[in-house]
Formats: structure tokens, C-alpha cells, sequence
């Protein structure tokens, strides 16, 4: 066995607290450690020729990259070995970034850690043996849940690229909450302009299904083939697709939650919402007095939203400028906590409402009290430190975003991770801000955070385009980790077949002995750890693999 | 009198894939600290882990051992994390025979819960912790 130890200094990421030269020479004196190097960056084109030269040169057979987190490059570095005719799964990365030199500071605990690592990685890989990868056919056809912004910009961009849409909406209608919206922040369209121009486009396209008033019930199997069951207006329908983006949205924050703000109980408490449907039908005096308040919902620790909605400052802005254009004598005060214009254009946006008049005013708002001759606002100036109390004609909140109602169900349906906010989350908040921990499923829109609608549009199209580049291949390839049985050591006992959650395991009645089924395996190895013969395991995670790394973790070799 | 060396504990930790390595990996992305004694072995489900990886671990010098995987009813492969809890509550038995139920915990962090991750495995190190420079 030749094996090929780099470790990859990240710039300083690493070196800074992981003493990497020792490293290398230590295990230089391993017995069939043929090459032991450190790199400033591994993953660089350079990097990527050490490696690849090393494996030409001693033939390496074994090759252990410790670096950043095995989630990350993990395609890149398989991509070498194959290129130089080395099974991809041959390679074991090692965490030393985001397991040891990120969390701790002490250079000397952190290279004994590292060290620890890399020999557990060391030990592992010497059982791994060469796996074969399982092309499977991938369909050209795409899932879209969610027809709001995100959901139809992903869904055109899919079609046009030749793949078969299935577009599935809740609602009667497509569109989502963009539809509701009287001019849209900052080319000023009226929303149901723009979503009417995408779902004509859409309407036209032989490739794309639409489904509306349909709620997706079950969804199952693997990338590429996945099966969703459809329940429509008339009927439930089965669709068969390679993957999905998901583009659920969100939902609207209610202020009936926090009860000293009225909302509800008063028709001169409005959202902004509210007050663009309500447009001229508002009955105010002709030199009205109207309160904005900002992060409604939003930055809120008390009702556990710490995050910002990003969306509802320009909002706020928005109806603040709405009402000075239409009542020039009227006196508009925004309660702000700090102003955050996102999108391009926001900050001179923030100043020309300052220049039309709008006072802004830096607050925390306590309560709101109606009463007959007007609204009282009570609550604390956060610049002068000083309580203020002062009465309005009407009041409006610019409430945030919260996470899709159904985010908890969807997340459960297609197996993937929400974040502690109960929106979904991404793989990796920057290099795979489109993907979840499951391949083919994609997240667009707000339903992965906050975002406007310049933003979800273009969050829909990249996560279109992510899932077609992965189904234009046509193909895939699936992880070879399934189980495998030992039939000699089989003595068919059945317990696997209990346990097994995707029933995979079939008992063979004539041989007496189980057998996997490999399309069916998940790869969880609960029948592994089950079986009481170890005639079962599971591929690149077998008994001895997990046994050697145990007793090097632990220096016990 | 002379000052005792204080002795730092081995903990070895399995963390499933779907969520809690990857909690961990975001963790460590953070900039979180916990520990250098706590070394973690990732496995494709919490329901991957034999028994028997737990009390080799404990027979070969750790001095405590955790089981993670994801809340139940989040488990990626349906309901693997059921199997484990099953699994686990029955070795605690064991380990209680033998007194000492404290080295073994199961607990459960989801990929977003990196703070939790965090709090759970120095709490678990602290105690383990404790109990070694105690005697």
C-alpha cells in the first residue's frame, strides 16, 4: 500500500494554529506513507499538480488530503484520483479546519488534534477498498414547488432550456404575494404586471404543466428520479422527475402577535400592505399625521426573531413617500431602529424621503394606544434617551417576513434542513448558497431568508440553472455506499429485514440468507450496525474502518 | 502541597452526516470554540453506530462517548435516529451495571444548530471533566 498524506495550510487558516511542518514530517516515518507534504493551498491549480504528480510518481494507491471540511472540494480532489485512473473512492479527507484549527487557539493541542485526525484518517482509509460508481439515467424533468417569483423565473428558465416543467401552486392563482403589490420598489411596475408577463410567457410553453390549487403529497426516491404525487382539483396525479426547486416563499408577518401594537383592533392601524390595497379609499383629515414604524416582526428577540427582513425598510420608505405625494401638507414620521436600504439605489432612496419632508426618528416603540380623537404612540427617543408620547391620525407598520407556514412539512417531505428560524437552509451559505444536503433539491426565494423581489428572481434562475446543469448530463452518478451481504456469514436470521427503513433487504427463502436490494439502499447502515453475524455492511463505512479510526483517535494503535 | 496536574479527558463523538457533522462543520466556519479533546467520527446515520464502536472506544481510553444525530422525525434516512435512541438507552443499561452511565450520551443537533452543537459537547467535556479530576 502506497499512501499520499498532504496537508493543505489554507493560507493561514490552518497554519496559524496547526503546526503543519511537523505534521508532514511525522508522517513521513509512517510505514506505507510514501509522500507526506504540506501545501499553502491544496485545492489551488498547483496544489492540485502535487497531487497528481505524486500519484504518477510513487503510484499511490492511498491518498488523504487534510484540509477544510470533507463537504467542501469534495468532487475537485475525487476528480484528480480519477484522472490519474485511481478510484475516487480511495480518497479520504480529513477536517483539520473546521474541526481543529478553527476551534481552538492553542498551537500546540491543535497539532496533537490534527495529528489524531490525519492518523484516524490514516488507519480508516487503509480498509478502504475501490468502489464502483453506478451510472444511473437521470430525467430531463423539473419540479417547481411555489409559482410566486422565484418559483415561475425558475420554472421559465427551465423550460426554455428544454427541460419538462412541472409547476406546482398552492393557491388558485400564480403569482404569490408580487401580485398583491400596486408598484414594485424600484422600476415601480405594478407586481401583478410583472408576474402576468412571466405566467403569459410560461402558458405558451408546450414543456411546462401547470398545476394550481395543488398540494404536493408524497415525494420519493433519488436524484434524478424522483417520484412526486400530486393532489389537484382533479385528483391526485404522479409526476416523475431528475430534481426539484423548491420556491415556497413566505409568509407574511402578522403584528396581531405582538398585542400592544392594536393591529386589528383599529382601522387606523394598518401594514403597508394594507394601506397600498386600501390606496385612495384611506379617509384622512387634509393635513394628515402618519406614523411609520419599521422592523415590525423583525430584529425582535423578544418574539425570537433576531433576523433582519431586509425588505421592510423600503417598504417603509415606499408608504412614507406614498403619503407625502398624495398629502403634501401632511407630517410623516418613520420610527426607525437603523435603516437598512438594501437594494441597489436604496441609500438615495432613504435621502430623497428625507428631502420630501419625511422626519426620521430613532425609537423604540413601547405601545399603541387608539383613542377616539387619534392614535397615540408611546416609546423611547434610543438618541436622546428620552420617553416621548405623540398622537397620529394613522399608523403604519412595516411588517417583516416569516418563514413559509409550510416550511416544517416540506422540509420533512424532501429530507432537507431548515435553519433555526424555520426557513430552509443552504449546503453552504457561500459556495452553495442554491443547494440543500440533498442532490437535485434546489431553494429558491424567500423561502431560504428574506429577500426582494429583484433578488428571488435571480435566486430562482440560479438554482434553475444548478439543476440543469447537473439533468442536461443526462446521467448521474450514485453514491456507491449501500450495503452488501456476506452470504457465508449470513445466517438469516431476518433481523436486517426488520429494521431496514427502505425495506431493501430481501430474504432469500431457498439459500436462507438476505440479499440487498442495490437500488432500493439508502446507505444509513442501520443493518450493519443491526446484524449480529457482521455479515452485512456497509460500503466505505465497514466495521473495520470505523474500528481502526477509534483506536487511532485514541493513539491506541 | 503540590499542585495536581489537571488531567484533560478524550471524548470521541458520532456525528451523523446530515446534521450534526454538519453542524459541526458550520461551527467550526463560525469560529466556535469548544474543546481539542472532543474528535468526532462521522458516519452516514446515528443508526450506523454498532454498540460495540461505543465500548471499543471506552476500552481503548476514551473518557466518554456521545452518539448525535438528527431531532427525531428529521432523520434523513426516515427514522434511523429511532433505532439509535432504542439502541443507546439499552447500552446505558449496560454501562450503568458497570457504573458508569455518565460516560455515554445521546443527544440530538440539527445541521442548523451549530451554537447547540457547541454548548452540548463542552457541557458533556466539562462534566466528563469534572469527574476525572475528582477522584
Amino acid at each position: 500500500m502506497k499512501t499520499g498524506i498532504f496537508i493543505c495550510h489554507c493560507g493561514h487558516n490552518i497554519k496559524h494554529t496547526v503546526d503543519v511542518k511537523r505534521l508532514s514530517e511525522y508522517f513521513k516515518q509512517y510505514p506505507h506513507v510514501t509522500v507526506s507534504e504540506d501545501y499553502p493551498f491544496v485545492c489551488s491549480e498547483p496544489g492540485q499538480d502535487m497531487i497528481t504528480e505524486s500519484i504518477e510518481k510513487h503510484g499511490l494507491d492511498r491518498v488523504i488530503i487534510a484540509s477544510c471540511a470533507p463537504s467542501l472540494h469534495g468532487e475537485l480532489f475525487k476528480d484528480l484520483l480519477r484522472k490519474k485512473n485511481v478510484n475516487p473512492f480511495l480518497l479520504r479527507r480529513v477536517s483539520i479546519r473546521e474541526h481543529c484549527s478553527w476551534v481552538g487557539d492553542d498551537i500546540e493541542a491543535n497539532t496533537e488534534k490534527a495529528k489524531r485526525l490525519i492518523l484516524s484518517g490514516l488507519y480508516g482509509a487503509a480498509h478502504y477498498v475501490p468502489l464502483e460508481e453506478k451510472q444511473v439515467e437521470v430525467n430531463k424533468s423539473a419540479l417547481v414547488v411555489g409559482g410566486g417569483v422565484s418559483g415561475l423565473s425558475a420554472a421559465l428558465f427551465l423550460s426554455k432550456m428544454g427541460m419538462d416543467v412541472f409547476l406546482v401552486e398552492s393557491k388558485a392563482e400564480l403569482g404569490g404575494h408580487v401580485r398583491e403589490l400596486k408598484s414594485v420598489w424600484p422600476s415601480r411596475l405594478p407586481g401583478a404586471k410583472i408576474v402576468e408577463d412571466m405566467e403569459k410567457e410560461l402558458k405558451g410553453r408546450p414543456n411546462v404543466e401547470i398545476f394550481t390549487s395543488t398540494r404536493l403529497v408524497n415525494f420519493e426516491g433519488f436524484f434524478g428520479n424522483y417520484e412526486a404525487t400530486l393532489e389537484t382539483p382533479s385528483g391526485e396525479r404522479k409526476v416523475t422527475i431528475g430534481g426539484v426547486v423548491v420556491s415556497i416563499g413566505f409568509a407574511p408577518f402578522d403584528p396581531g402577535i405582538k398585542p400592544e401594537l392594536c393591529y386589528g383592533r383599529d382601522p387606523r392601524i394598518v401594514t403597508t400592505l394594507d394601506l397600498e390595497r386600501a390606496g385612495d379609499d384611506l379617509a384622512l383629515p387634509e393635513k394628515p399625521r402618519v406614523a411609520v414604524l419599521h422592523c415590525i416582526g423583525s430584529r425582535d428577540e423578544q418574539i425570537g426573531r433576531s433576523y433582519c427582513s431586509r425588505i421592510c425598510c423600503i417598504n417603509a420608505l415606499r408608504a412614507a413617500e406614498a403619503v407625502k405625494e398624495r398629502y403634501s401638507d401632511s407630517y410623516v414620521e418613520s420610527f426607525y431602529m437603523d435603516v437598512r436600504a438594501h437594494p441597489r439605489g436604496g441609500e438615495e432612496f432613504f435621502e430623497d424621503t428625507q428631502e420630501k419632508g419625511v422626519l426620521f426618528t430613532r425609537a423604540n416603540i413601547g405601545e399603541i394606544v387608539p383613542s377616539p380623537s387619534g392614535v397615540l404612540l408611546r416609546g423611547e427617543d434610543t438618541l436622546f434617551g428620552e420617553t416621548f408620547e405623540r398622537e397620529f391620525d394613522l399608523v403604519v407598520l412595516s411588517a417583516g417576513m416569516s418563514p413559509p407556514e409550510t416550511s416544517k412539512e416540506m422540509a420533512s417531505l424532501f429530507k432537507i434542513s431548515l435553519d433555526k428560524d424555520r426557513f430552509f437552509l443552504e449546503a453552504h451559505i457561500k459556495l452553495r448558497p442554491f443547494d440543500t444536503a440533498v442532490k437535485g433539491i434546489f431553494i429558491a426565494g424567500s423561502c431560504s431568508g428574506p429577500k426582494d423581489v429583484e433578488e428571488s428572481i435571480n435566486h430562482g434562475r440560479a438554482s434553475a440553472l444548478k439543476l440543469y446543469g447537473f439533468l442536461n448530463l443526462g446521467y448521474a452518478f450514485v453514491d456507491p455506499f449501500i450495503s452488501i451481504v456476506d452470504p457465508k456469514r449470513c445466517s438469516g436470521c431476518r433481523m436486517c429485514e426488520q429494521a431496514c427503513v427502505a425495506k431493501a433487504i430481501k430474504f432469500d427463502e431457498q439459500k436462507r440468507v438476505v440479499r440487498v436490494e442495490e437500488a432500493a439502499c439508502m446507505g444509513c447502515g442501520l443493518c450493519n450496525a443491526t446484524c449480529p453475524s457482521s455479515a452485512i455492511s456497509l460500503k466505505g463505512y465497514v466495521d473495520s474502518v470505523i474500528d481502526d479510526e477509534i483506536s487511532a483517535l485514541l493513539e491506541a494503535i | 502541597m503540590e499542585e495536581k496536574m489537571e488531567k484533560n479527558p478524550e471524548i470521541i463523538g458520532f456525528a451523523c452526516s446530515f446534521c450534526t457533522f454538519k453542524a459541526s462543520e458550520m461551527a467550526g466556519s463560525l469560529r466556535m470554540k469548544y474543546p481539542e479533546g472532543v474528535k468526532l467520527i462521522q458516519v452516514p446515520c446515528s443508526s450506523r453506530v454498532d454498540p460495540a464502536f461505543v465500548i471499543k472506544a471506552i476500552f481503548e481510553g476514551a473518557d466518554g462517548v456521545f452518539v448525535a444525530g438528527c431531532h427525531p422525525g428529521d432523520c434523513h434516512f426516515i427514522k434511523g435516529n429511532f433505532y439509535t435512541r432504542r439502541k443507546i438507552a439499552a447500552l446505558k443499561e449496560l454501562f450503568a451495571a458497570f457504573g458508569m452511565k455518565e460516560k455515554l450520551r445521546l443527544f440530538w443537533v440539527s445541521a442548523a444548530e451549530a451554537r447547540r452543537f457547541v454548548e452540548k459537547v463542552t457541557e458533556f467535556y466539562n462534566d466528563i471533566k469534572d469527574r476525572k479530576n475528582a477522584g
